[in-house]
């Protein structure tokens, strides 16, 4: 089977591009031109024999552009485009067999230019079906940036908020929960004179025991 | 020096069953120059793809000519599925491959009932027509129409022919290839036709190169290029397949390129009958089912020769284009060529061998 293959050229690399295919032997298939959304486009088909492959360039003609003909390369494209000029207005320059626009015996000129009402409702429908989408996924993401950055709020403020209760708690709390040993001292002598003498005499021997031994 | 003399052929004359029109310059009875001239009855078919669906269109499609109608529409399906991306049942390449090749016995018995006739062989071209009935009677015996026949859908076939039809379809082949060689022979070794035809019409290899023509006008100057020796379809199946050449150039060898591509299609039809699948026939795409934006085409070896067959799809049920490049599209410069340099009475005898279609090229 067959390969295919469409390639994107310029207009002004048309004949530097065919004239290198002829060079290389491919058969000319077809010219054809379309009318997508936009602008007119010329669609050059070539054969490679060697390999089975069909190579189709494809040129985007901007209005009022002159094409070159290929007639000079490929004899058998002017039918085609004499096709091109009666069907889709297309201008072509250096044509060795030109048929002045009566190629086809026309009503109108330029027929293949006109869009069909029922092609045009197919467009428009399908636009808006794009733009709907496009709208549709636009607030999506909207909203999806909204709720990320609501969630990132809420978790800054919930992290400020504990950062606040352990600096509290870090400006309280190292002196209630560890007060210094003469502190303690202090505090512990301020009980003993409260108490019975007898009492705070054994206190005093058990602590000054313990201090005694830690030091040991 | 002679004097110039510019002779109106066609686009009604005695030869030409469809119009087409030829200035021909002549100086002494020598043709110097001919310059075609179609579009007497250009109907704009591509143009309808924009009024008529991708699944309406294939009716469409089948209706661009009477005789190659089956191939447009398998064309046209072919590229379109392409476009889709949908792969059909082996057994729809089988069953568009038979009937491609039925409608190349049809074209070629037709042809050569009408250059029977332009010699002047009236008994020759009732035969010619009588066989060629066989052919109709077997397209309307399995598809239902003898001309248009509708089969051909994207995405698979309308309905299925079976195999018991199939067979009968291989035995009336059989008692046709028998009667065939006698008008054959007859035909190609007549003196008559010898004397009109040999060494007439001479195109070159170069020349057929050059011009990039196609079918068995390309053929009879020793082209090889047949897309069936891609194997696209069910054609890749075959056990053998060589194109018919011929290397004499003239208007006698494309005659005989064309009389043996009938018994060459004969024995397709039998391979393809014999070995045919049974894996369904496909079916429509989904009523959800659009082409896509992007661009597919198709090249298929119609009886004249290669055509080609190009979709645009714009994501919507609507094609944005549709466009076929007919072998008689192509062949044009050839015959302006083979028309260079010829006597004036061989003129019709030239035309008649190339075979133009003139339907197909006004689609």
């Amino acid at each position: 089977m067959y390969t295919t293959e469409f390639v994107d050229i310029d207009l002004c690399d048309l004949l530097t591009r065919i004239q290198s295919l002829k060079h290389q032997g491919m058969r000319f298939v077809q010219l054809c031109a379309e009318l997508p959304e936009g602008g007119i486009d010329l669609v050059y088909t070539f054969y490679d024999e060697t390999c089975d492959n069909a190579l189709n360039l494809c040129v985007r003609v901007p209005e009022g552009a002159e094409v070159p003909s290929i007639q000079d390369l490929y004899f058998a494209a002017f039918s085609y485009e004499n096709e091109a000029h009666d069907l889709f207005g297309v201008q072509f320059i250096n044509m060795k067999l030109d048929f002045g626009g009566h190629f086809f015996e026309l009503a109108e000129k330029a027929p293949m230019t006109v869009i069909t009402p029922e092609m045009k409702a197919e467009r428009e429908k399908a636009a808006k079906l794009r733009a709907a989408k496009a709208a549709k996924e636009a607030k999506a993401a909207r909203e999806a940036a909204e709720a990320k950055s609501a969630e990132r709020a809420l978790t800054e403020d919930r992290a400020t908020a504990d950062a606040a209760a352990v600096a509290a708690v870090d400006d309280l709390g190292p002196k209630a929960a560890k007060p210094t040993p003469e502190e303690r001292a202090a505090k512990m002598e301020e009980k003993l004179a409260n108490m019975d003498p007898e009492k705070a005499a054994k206190i005093r021997a058990a602590l000054a025991a313990r201090t005694q031994k830690a030091g040991e | 020096m002679a004097t110039r003399t510019v002779i109106p052929f066609g686009p009604q004359h005695p030869v030409l069953p469809e119009p087409v029109h030829l200035d021909l310059v002549v100086e002494d009875e020598h043709v110097v120059e001919a310059i075609p001239q179609i579009g007497f009855v250009h109907r704009g078919l591509e143009k309808l793809v924009q009024k008529r669906d991708y699944n309406q269109f294939v009716y469409v499609a089948e209706r661009v000519c009477g005789i190659c109608s089956f191939g447009h529409g398998y064309g046209y399906a072919a590229a379109t599925e392409k476009l889709l991306g949908i792969e059909v049942p082996r057994r729809v390449d089988y069953l568009r491959a038979i009937l491609e090749e039925l409608s190349r016995i049809h074209s070629h018995l037709l042809w050569l009932g009408l250059l029977a006739d332009g010699f002047g062989f009236e008994s020759l071209f009732n035969h010619c027509w009588r066989l060629r009935e066989t052919i109709l009677d077997i397209f309307q015996e399995t598809c239902g129409g003898r001309i248009i026949l509708s089969i051909c859908i994207v995405g698979g076939m309308a309905h299925d022919i079976e195999d018991s039809m199939l067979r009968d379809v291989c035995d009336k082949l059989e008692s046709l290839r028998h009667d065939y060689k006698i008008i054959v022979d007859t035909m190609l070794n007549d003196s008559s036709v010898r004397s009109r035809l040999c060494g007439v019409g001479y195109i070159s290899f170069e020349d057929a190169l050059e011009l990039s023509m196609v079918g068995p006008f390309a053929k009879g100057s020793g082209v090889e290029h047949d897309m069936r020796t891609t194997g696209f379809g069910a054609y890749g199946d075959l056990e053998y397949f060589e194109p018919i050449i011929s290397n004499e150039c003239d208007c006698y060898a494309r005659c005989k390129v064309r009389c043996e591509e009938v018994f060459q299609s004969i024995d397709i039809v039998k391979e393809l009958v014999a070995k045919i699948p049974h894996d369904g026939i496909g079916g429509k795409p989904g009523p959800k089912v659009v082409p896509p934006e992007g661009r597919a085409h198709v090249l298929i070896e119609q009886p004249r020769g290669e055509a080609f067959y190009y979709v645009r799809g714009n994501g919507t049920k609507y094609l944005d284009r549709f466009r076929l490049r007919t072998p008689t599209s192509q062949n044009l410069a050839g015959m302006v060529r083979a028309l260079q340099g010829v006597d004036l009475a061989d003129v019709p005898m030239i035309i008649l061998t190339i075979d133009p279609c003139i339907s197909c090229t006004e689609r």
